[in-house]
């Protein structure tokens, strides 16, 4: 009776939260639009500043999604190979604080470590792929772990080690590297904090000054079509890839290997250039700890906030991705999400702004709420994978074996699903929390009187040359993701 | 002193704030801490600069429900055209009697103080003074425009910029200017503090931006070794271009009792005198206040603000065409 109520509440509250971050702010814009104009400023056409914009945003995100890839290998092998990663919390921990922390924070690092005149093209790609990589290194190792070491092994007796990996390993890995391929360009593509903290313009950039400059929607959806349509065409392609190359994993491989000490030397290298040296630097950098005391007495409100509603946007995702897995209808608003996944942050609180911008919703737009729906419309794809993963489909074994022996879908939802799975769940929650505190795009539109969102701190301390503020702020946001770091590598290891 | 308010203070004001978030919420709290009074501020975002807050007070009074009781801005010319749209409530307060009349607007609907200066910086160890410029409009000759940076003239105070430059010159004279600045391949970039610091990083020799952001940037320039200087230059009419802080009372703002209180704070002698005394180091509009603070009036380009916001459509639309194309 309870997993049956427990489970309506879950499944209510995850179509409504769709409804209210996806439904409503898709059919709200399209009447808004009609009453207000339907030419954009500039006309139905797209300047060279534009197509150049979205060349240089589109080329540096395929850079360093390629740098990110390469530097990823390492991990990925230490990960796949020898012990699973959930029995060395360390390394684990130590790969998802890098992934916890905003990758603006990293930037500040970096500005300080490199020369002034370095190249920010140079710099905005390398701060990228050293902030990103654990994220292929996850993915590819998972793959490597499950089906790509056996089937390499297997072709070893047969033919050379080069060959093998070819030949064999490598379009096994395929499916994995095109999903982390993805993952990258979709984050970098849309990131705005990097570039910006660089001396750069992208099309992300210019994109949000038109949706701050303009109060008609058509002028920032006209201009969105682009990178929407870049996005979209490198899900396609990812997609149909995926389909052609995935193949049936050959299970979870339980192997002991010890991965070897030059292996061990060297992803240890990438951690220490990529996490230790930037914050490092920051830590050096820091004049005093007393400019620390005055950021969080003056900040620390905001901070606060920042990472509560984070937090609670990455539940709500989370929550609402499961409860409508659990339903077993997800096609539909997954590809909802997805969409609105690709879109431009500008473009999504454009769209928040005209839903909710309404004497009627007043008890959501003058709130914290309106930048947590933000946050579940710009991330809330992550959530809908979440849910997929934790909640299989009929085929599944075990819900099969339970199903026969005469458990309901609401007591494998509650018994089953969520327990088994609480690491993949809370994993999904740190990893949305994180990239909202990293979230400029959306929450530059949907803000409200009651706080400052972080982010937009670190960026005004950085334009104002506020040295001591920033480098406090940003080693505040990374202590902050030390011990949910910790704690997840715990879980894992726990789970496992 | 701030003039007496209400006997029970109403508990909260809402204010839309494009001034820097450092001074703004020092000022904010001075006025918590007399008024006891609750003060929500929503500052304005890197990326939207004025122009952000502005369409949101825009959008939120076509949607007939404003939510910001206050907006004090870093700037003027888009106040007078949020005036002109008639989302701004008239008020005349007893704290801008001894603001210069040209300082404010005739229906009380805004009042201007603590100006900013339109200043070119450069770093005095690389250029020499004597191949500075002295006209603004010399930028667009020879190697100047090349080794210049500005930020994008669509948002901030370069749009101002930009616009009071076509107020003063005219229209084809500017555009002229405009053409003549992106044949020169002037580097066109994120902010005015993006300016300084493509000075400070050796991209570019000059740097169109702010007095406070070249202030901000000495700061960090004396930390990290580099140098930084700025010179005022002559846009016609006698100097430079100032920009005036302003401060006005949205219509229909949830607070209306409280929006006065916090008005007559903002405009009067006492914050203006912490603006001067800040690290942006604005200058005060009141005479008595600069003799004061020893503080000089810059050499100024006497141009008619509501000029200004007259341009600014038509200079939106030659920096599309001509410079951001």
């Amino acid at each position: 009776m309870i997993s049956r109520a427990v489970t309506f509440l879950l499944i209510t509250a995850g179509w409504a939260v769709f409804v209210l971050a996806f439904v409503w702010p898709t059919i709200a814009p399209a009447m808004v639009s009609v009453t207000q104009g339907h030419s954009p400023d500039g006309g139905f056409t797209f300047s060279w500043r534009q197509w150049g914009l979205l060349w240089r945003s589109g080329s540096l995100s395929a850079f360093a999604t390629i740098v990110c890839l390469i530097l990823s290998l390492p991990g990925a092998y230490w990960i796949g190979q020898g012990r699973r990663t959930a029995q060395q919390p360390l390394v684990a921990a130590s790969f998802l604080a890098v992934m916890l922390c905003p990758p603006m924070v990293f930037a500040f690092g970096w500005e300080r470590l490199l020369p002034r005149d370095f190249d920010p093209n140079f710099r905005c790609v390398s701060v990228w792929a050293l902030w990103a990589w654990p994220i292929p290194a996850w993915v590819i190792g998972a793959g490597w772990s499950r089906g790509g070491r056996a089937v390499f092994e297997a072709a070893l007796l047969s033919t050379s080690h080069v060959r093998a990996f070819i030949h064999v390993a490598l379009p096994s890995l395929i499916p994995h590297i095109a999903l982390s391929a993805l993952i990258l360009f979709v984050v970098f593509f849309g990131d705005y904090g990097v570039p910006h903290a660089c001396g750069l313009i992208v099309y992300t950039t210019e994109l949000l000054g038109w949706a701050t400059s303009s109060s008609r929607l058509i002028d920032v959806g006209w201009p969105a079509i682009p990178p929407t349509a870049v996005t979209l065409l490198v899900l396609i392609v990812v997609f149909r890839l995926w389909r052609r190359c995935a193949r049936e994993e050959v299970g979870d491989a339980t192997l002991l290997d010890r991965p070897s000490w030059l292996l061990q030397l060297l992803v240890f290298a990438i951690l220490v250039v990529s996490w230790l040296l930037p914050m490092g630097t920051l830590v050096v950098k820091l004049a005093s700890t007393s400019v620390m005391v005055e950021a969080l007495r003056t900040y620390g409100g905001d901070l606060t906030c920042s990472l509560g509603i984070a937090i609670v946007s990455g539940i709500v995702a989370v929550g609402m991705g499961v409860g409508i897995a659990a339903l077993r209808l997800p096609t539909v608003p997954v590809i909802w999400s997805v969409v609105f996944g690709a879109l431009p942050g500008a473009l999504i609180g454009e769209s928040l702004v005209a839903a909710y911008n309404r004497p009627l919703f007043g008890w959501l737009y003058d709130h914290w709420t309106i930048i947590t729906l933000g946050y579940v419309a710009r991330f809330g794809w992550i959530g809908m994978a979440i849910g997929m993963l934790v909640i299989p489909g009929r085929k599944d074994d075990l819900s099969a074996q339970a199903r026969t022996d005469g458990a309901t879908e609401a007591d494998l939802t509650a018994h089953l699903f969520i327990p088994m799975n609480w690491a993949i769940l809370c994993g999904g929650v740190a990893v949305i929390a994180a990239l909202s505190v990293a979230d400029v795009a959306t929450s530059s539109l949907v803000r409200v009187p009651s706080f400052n969102p972080i982010a937009h701190v670190l960026i005004e301390k950085f334009h104002r040359f506020e040295d001591g503020m920033l480098i406090s702020l940003s080693l505040c946001l990374v202590s902050i993701a030390i011990p949910p770091a910790l704690l997840l590598a715990w879980a894992l290891r726990r789970r496992s | 002193m701030v003039a007496a308010g209400p006997l029970v203070a109403p508990a909260q004001v809402v204010v839309y704030c494009s001034v820097d978030e450092a001074v703004g919420r020092q000022v904010l709290d001075a006025f918590k801490a007399r008024t006891g009074m609750e003060v929500s501020a929503i500052y304005d975002s890197e990326a939207g600069k004025t122009t952000g807050l502005v369409q949101r007070i825009i959008r939120e009074a076509q949607a007939d429900r404003p939510r910001a009781d206050v907006f004090w801005s870093s700037e003027l010319y888009n106040t007078i055209l949020l005036a002109r749209m008639g989302v701004l409530e008239p008020y005349e307060s007893p704290q801008a009697a001894d603001i210069p009349t040209r300082f404010k607007d005739r229906e009380h609907r805004w009042t201007a103080l603590a100006v900013r200066a339109r200043v070119l910086a450069f770093d005095p160890r690389r250029t020499a003074e004597s191949q500075l410029p002295t006209r603004w409009e010399e930028l667009a000759d020879g190697d100047f425009a090349r080794r210049s940076a500005i930020a994008n003239p669509l948002f901030g105070t370069t749009r101002g910029h930009v616009a009071a430059m076509f107020a003063l010159w005219g229209p084809e004279r500017a555009k002229v200017f405009l053409t003549r600045l992106r044949d020169g391949g002037v580097q066109v970039v994120d902010g005015n503090s993006a300016t300084v610091r493509a000075v400070m990083a050796s991209r570019a020799a000059f740097a169109w931006t702010d007095t406070d952001d070249v202030f901000a940037a000495r700061r960090s320039a004396a930390s990290s070794g580099a140098s930084l200087d700025m010179r005022y230059l002559e846009m016609g009419g006698g100097g430079t271009l100032l920009i005036p802080c302003s401060v006005a009372i949205v219509q229909g703002g949830p607070n209306a009792p409280a929006a006065r209180s916090l008005v007559d704070f903002l405009v009067s002698a006492e914050v203006e005198r912490m603006l001067a005394q800040s690290e942006a180091r604005f200058v005060p509009v009141r005479e008595a206040l600069r003799t004061e603070l020893n503080v000089a009036w810059p050499a100024e380009s006497v141009i008619d603000y509501d000029a200004v916001a007259d341009a600014m459509d038509a200079a939106d639309a030659a920096v599309r065409e001509i410079l951001i194309r």
